[in-house]
């Protein structure tokens, strides 16, 4: 009997066996509806329902996905996410009922197979299974050798930004304390640090000037470099709700996106000139008079210097630079400037650029201009990415030159604080910055690096570059999920575990801090970021004692003013606080600035900036410019959405975008595998042809590490003040690749 | 130049979303009013209904079984398991009906009582009584209210011949729709359009062929222009709509009795890939427009049966077909 004859049989069994089972089950409610009253039938059923919820566990916590901080009901029978609900209204003040597809259905990761259960080291055969006591001796042997031998600064910390409040805190304290380096950072550098640089210079806060209310209620958008129905989709899902009902939306983007679609304005930009379109913008608003003058008296300095400096971007000059139109320009500025209030939001097509800092400084002059920050509905409104990337990547301190709150390491005082806390001496110099401690360890100046979720190797810029380095490294400590291809390169692989498994804090992109509950026990012997860390420092040496994470935070609250007021019995009465929070009974902060700017004299600082080309630019041949991003059915780089089939029955390879006309000119159809090469690398992924991209652009999403989009980036052109790589431009060509590339083949036999 | 026109301009993409709650009847807004409920007086803001009296002085007593508790929902009058007697207008369904000044209000009005039971035994009657094998079991608003309501035996029966049932869609990743549990509340059809604003859902057909069905035309959910955000299996009341993997978290555990089971046939998934990827709203939009204008996919076409033909393949990456 061959196989197939075999399955043949089991599956007649198998469907012999099923249909008997349906028959019993529909015998059975007959004689039930027969013998029963319907009244008796909806008790004894509800008897049944109540018994088995009873079993399940319910838990409110905060979603894991992206910042927009939506929080829920968990439904879990102890090993599986089984659904997610509503949760009591003054438990959700962001998102109400609202959710999108990840939050609400992509927990398959949570359960997968190929968790980590057990640590793992590095041993001539591959990776061992190891007990806990054994990989933290290894780790400490592995770090205390590179120590010894090369000094702290040999080491460095990634952190990251889906972990809570409290483990980033840990983690900065671990980089501090425990090795005695500032080289620790964290994915912020990957994406918002030049908004967290130009913020901090022109109104004080890196981090978004708005509350919720605000993006509701605001009658205009100026929205950027943010595919927000995609990436951000409940900010979506309200700002849409909000121009339906008459706000103005205007959407500058180089490509056509959803939310363009809704938008009273699209202008159609060029990748890596957005500093120059929205000066234009500027400027128009200064000739014309239609700036807030009081406001600019009042509350900024700095206008005469901006009014010169803009004088250069004349709406031909704009056009020339970014193609857009003048009657583009002039329509959007009367628009934003004669609205009673407008939110300026944006993410990462504004930031990552190697001159990211001056787009988002010239868009904080804008907002300023018009009188826009620090009164209801109107604000800046960076739309932040990881779920806890504002307080874990920021506000935590995680970072090579600040410790928790934005304190300076710099600064003696700042440090004397932390050192009589922490016991330590903290080195004055700044660390090195993600994308730097890659550049570093080129040079061997980093040898030995602990990365923390963060799958580095698929989300760096020029990711040969990125592995080589990882490859090249002494010793490398990975605490992950999974075994992901960052995890490949470890000595040591610490299994960690999700948010649904953990306590803690999550701050959301509007500042507010909301508590993590756990709601299933850790899978395996995976341990919470936190345990390892505490367990890590004591089997060093330190007296780390942290039993709870509310401990954590009562400690980092009394070192961090703006989280001062912070504690997790407050989150879990008040529903959550946005910071700035000094004390126990200051009731949070819904908007910044509403009085003063937090600078030294209390005034914005109106910062010229000029314009700059992207570090790459397309030439002859080179002639295309490469974008990237995320769509809504993937997260980063799939470690969370790579495992859920529904998910990837959506998408299960990166792509293309290629305008029909650029298509037609390389003779390329729809789906046809397309060689997309860079001066660094080269890809091969399905086209798919739309007008959304200009003719001049294309666009790969960053998902997949076998089509990764990173093989393309540089891992050198970085944003001046924040380090930050031009993922937004890559000079590229394009060629009908011949053959088939792996993953379109792979779908067209599946869908067969 | 286009700003020289000051009326503020809505984008015509939102004219080409159905609203979903086009036929609700509109509330006055600008004046307060004080009424009385079962004798006691309530003082109300402009814009309340007579339930928002009701919840104020007897919160839960009344099933009101389509309302839902937030703006962009209802309110809608299905149902009418709300309905209350008043001095002045006689009975009313209070989740849709103005509280006016002056108005007195009595809930056990024995005209009322009769048409509340009367109404709920209806929904139950068009309800398919599945319930030990329902993903909403135990959390059922229907399940509740007839037991709340000591429903002991409908008076028109319950939905139970098989034959006459919908397959169960089990074609999305993440919701599953049992049209043979739907109550025909809206409330979905709001969510989807009025709070989500993406215009994929609607209600088709007449009388007793009333269905949720999709505006693009689409047969089934994988074939829907659905973002899979949630909101529609959020708000539904009964098992019409469930989230996928909790469907039989509820039943009765035995082996055999399943929703899937219970109902007897099932859409199942098609190996289809979903293509474009990041589609254009506009031509999802334009697709559905074609379809209307074809006749293919109308209101009052729509229906199971109708097979794949009333979707254009519009898969150019070859997959399923």
């Amino acid at each position: 009997m061959s196989d197939e004859d075999l399955s043949g049989v089991a599956g007649m069994m198998q469907r012999a066996k099923a249909k008997a089972l349906q028959n019993i089950e529909h015998v059975a409610e007959g004689v039930a509806a027969e013998t029963l009253s319907e009244g008796t039938l909806f008790r004894i059923a509800e008897s049944i329902g109540e018994k088995r919820l009873a079993d399940l566990h319910v838990t409110d916590t905060t979603c894991g996905y992206c910042a927009v901080g939506c929080r829920f009901d968990v439904f879990t029978d102890g090993e599986k996410v089984l659904a997610v609900r509503p949760t009591a209204e003054e438990n959700a003040p962001v998102n109400g009922i609202s959710t999108c597809v990840k939050g609400k259905f992509s927990y398959d990761y949570v359960h997968s197979d190929d968790r980590l259960t057990t640590p793992l080291v590095r041993t001539d055969d591959g990776f061992t299974p190891v007990s806990w006591e054994t990989a933290y001796d290894t780790v400490r042997e592995g770090l205390d050798g590179i120590r010894q031998e090369h000094g702290p600064d040999a080491l460095s910390v990634i952190s990251s930004s889906k972990a809570t409040n409290e483990e980033n805190y840990l983690m900065g304290k671990f980089a501090r304390q425990v090795l005695g380096t500032n080289n620790v950072d964290n994915c912020n550098r990957l994406c918002h640090a030049p908004t967290v640089a130009a913020l901090a210079n022109v109104v004080g806060y890196g981090a978004a000037s708005v509350c919720m209310a605000d993006l509701e209620d605001t009658d205009c958008y100026l929205i950027t470099g943010s595919n927000t129905t995609e990436a951000h989709p409940v900010i979506a899902t309200r700002i849409k709700q909000n121009v339906r009902d008459g706000a103005d939306l205007v959407v500058f983007d180089p490509r056509e996106i959803q939310l363009a679609e809704y938008a009273t304005h699209y202008s159609q930009s060029q990748p890596g000139y957005d500093a120059a379109w929205i000066n234009g913008i500027t400027r128009y608003i200064i000739e014309h008079d239609l700036y807030d003058a009081a406001f600019i008296e009042d509350r900024t300095t700095g206008f005469s210097a901006l009014t010169e400096s803009v004088q250069e971007f004349t709406p031909e000059r704009v056009e020339e630079v970014t193609g857009v139109p003048p009657e583009e320009i002039a329509a959007a500025a009367e628009t934003i400037a004669t609205a009673d209030k407008c939110v300026f939001g944006w993410t990462l097509g504004l930031t990552e650029h190697s001159h990211g800092t001056e787009n988002v400084t010239a868009m904080a002059n804008l907002a300023l201009i018009t009188g826009n920050v620090g009164k209801p509905g109107a604000g800046l409104s960076p739309f932040r990415g990881q779920n806890n990337v504002q307080g874990g990547g920021g506000d935590m301190g995680p970072l090579p030159d600040n410790l928790p709150g934005y304190q300076d390491v710099g600064d003696p005082e700042v440090r004397e604080k932390f050192e009589d806390a922490w016991e330590c001496e903290i080195p004055s110099a700044y660390g090195h910055r993600t994308t730097e401690m890659f550049l570093a360890a080129e040079r061997d100046e980093i040898r030995g690096m602990y990365i923390i979720g963060e799958n580095a190797a698929v989300s760096e810029p020029n990711v040969q570059h990125a592995g080589e380095v990882l490859s090249d490294l002494e010793f490398l400590v990975v605490q992950d999920l999974f075994l992901n291809e960052t995890a490949e390169y470890a000595d040591v692989v610490l299994p960690a575990v999700t948010h649904v498994e953990k306590s803690g804090t999550f701050t959301n992109t509007t500042r507010r801090v909301q508590l993590v509950n756990q709601a299933m026990p850790p899978r395996g012997d995976a341990k919470p970021d936190w345990v390892i860390l505490t367990e890590l420092a004591q089997r060093i040496g330190y007296e780390w004692d942290y039993t709870d994470p509310a401990e954590i935070m009562e400690e980092l609250r009394q070192l961090t003013p703006i989280y001062g007021g912070i504690t997790h019995d407050r989150l879990a009465r008040e529903g959550g606080l946005q910071w700035p929070c000094p004390d126990l009974d200051h009731p949070g902060t819904d908007r910044l600035y509403s009085e003063s700017f937090n600078t030294r004299d209390g005034q914005a600082n109106l910062t010229p900036v000029g314009w700059s080309d992207p570090a790459d630019q397309p030439d002859d041949e080179y002639p295309f410019t490469l974008t990237t991003g995320r769509v809504l059915y993937q997260y980063h780089t799939g470690t969370m959405t790579h495992r859920e089939p529904g998910i990837t029955d959506y998408v299960e390879s990166d792509f293309v975008e290629l305008h029909p006309a650029t298509a037609a000119n390389y003779g390329i159809a729809d789906g046809d595998p397309v060689r997309v090469e860079s001066r660094v690398g080269e890809i091969v992924v399905p086209a798919q042809i739309t007008e959304r991209p200009g003719e001049d652009t294309v666009f790969i999403p960053m998902h997949f590490s076998a089509t990764a989009v990173n093989r393309l980036t540089h891992e050198d052109h970085l944003d001046e003040p924040s380090a930050t790589p031009e993922y937004k431009v890559t000079a590229v060509r394009i060629t009908p690749h011949e053959g088939e590339s792996a993953p379109i083949s792979a779908s067209e036999e599946s869908a067969e | 130049m286009s700003t020289d026109d000051p009326t503020p301009r809505i984008p015509e993409i939102f004219e080409a979303i159905d609203t979903g709650t086009a036929s609700d009847p509109s509330l006055p807004r600008d004046e307060s009013a004080r009424v009385t409920v079962d004798g006691e007086p309530v003082e109300l803001a402009a814009g309340a209904t007579v339930l928002d009296a009701i919840q104020k002085v007897k919160p839960d007593s009344l099933p009101a079984l389509c309302q839902y508790d937030h703006p962009d929902i209802g309110p809608r009058s299905e149902c009418r398991t709300c309905v209350v007697g008043t001095d002045s207008h006689g009975i009313v369904p209070s989740c849709s009906y103005p509280a006016k000044d002056g108005m007195a209000v009595q809930i056990d009005d024995p005209r009322a009582v009769e048409a509340r039971s009367v109404n709920l035994d209806l929904v139950l009657g068009n309800h398919n009584l599945r319930c030990t094998t329902c993903g909403k079991n135990g959390r059922c608003e229907l399940q509740d209210t007839a037991i709340d309501e000591a429903v002991e035996t409908p008076r028109y029966g319950v939905f139970d011949d098989r034959s006459a049932y919908e397959p169960i869609d089990d074609t999305s990743s993440f919701i599953q729709i049992d049209r043979n549990k739907c109550i025909l509340c809206n409330r979905c059809v709001e969510a989807c359009n009025d709070i989500q604003v993406e215009g994929v859902l609607r209600m088709e057909g007449s009388g007793a062929d009333t269905r949720i069905g999709f505006q693009s035309g689409a047969e089934t959910m994988e074939e829907s222009t659905c973002v899979s955000c949630g909101h529609c299996v959020t708000v539904c009341p009964t098992g019409a709509l469930v989230e996928k993997g909790f469907e039989d978290a509820t039943t009765i555990p035995l082996p055999g009795f399943t929703q899937k089971n219970s109902v007897g046939s099932v859409i199942e998934a098609s190996d289809r890939r979903r293509r474009p990827v990041t589609p254009a709203k506009r031509d999802e939009l334009a697709k559905s427009t074609d379809e209307l204008d074809s006749g293919t996919g109308s209101p009052d076409q729509g229906h199971a049966g109708d097979g794949e033909d009333g979707v254009p393949d519009v898969d150019p990456w070859g997959g399923g077909a």
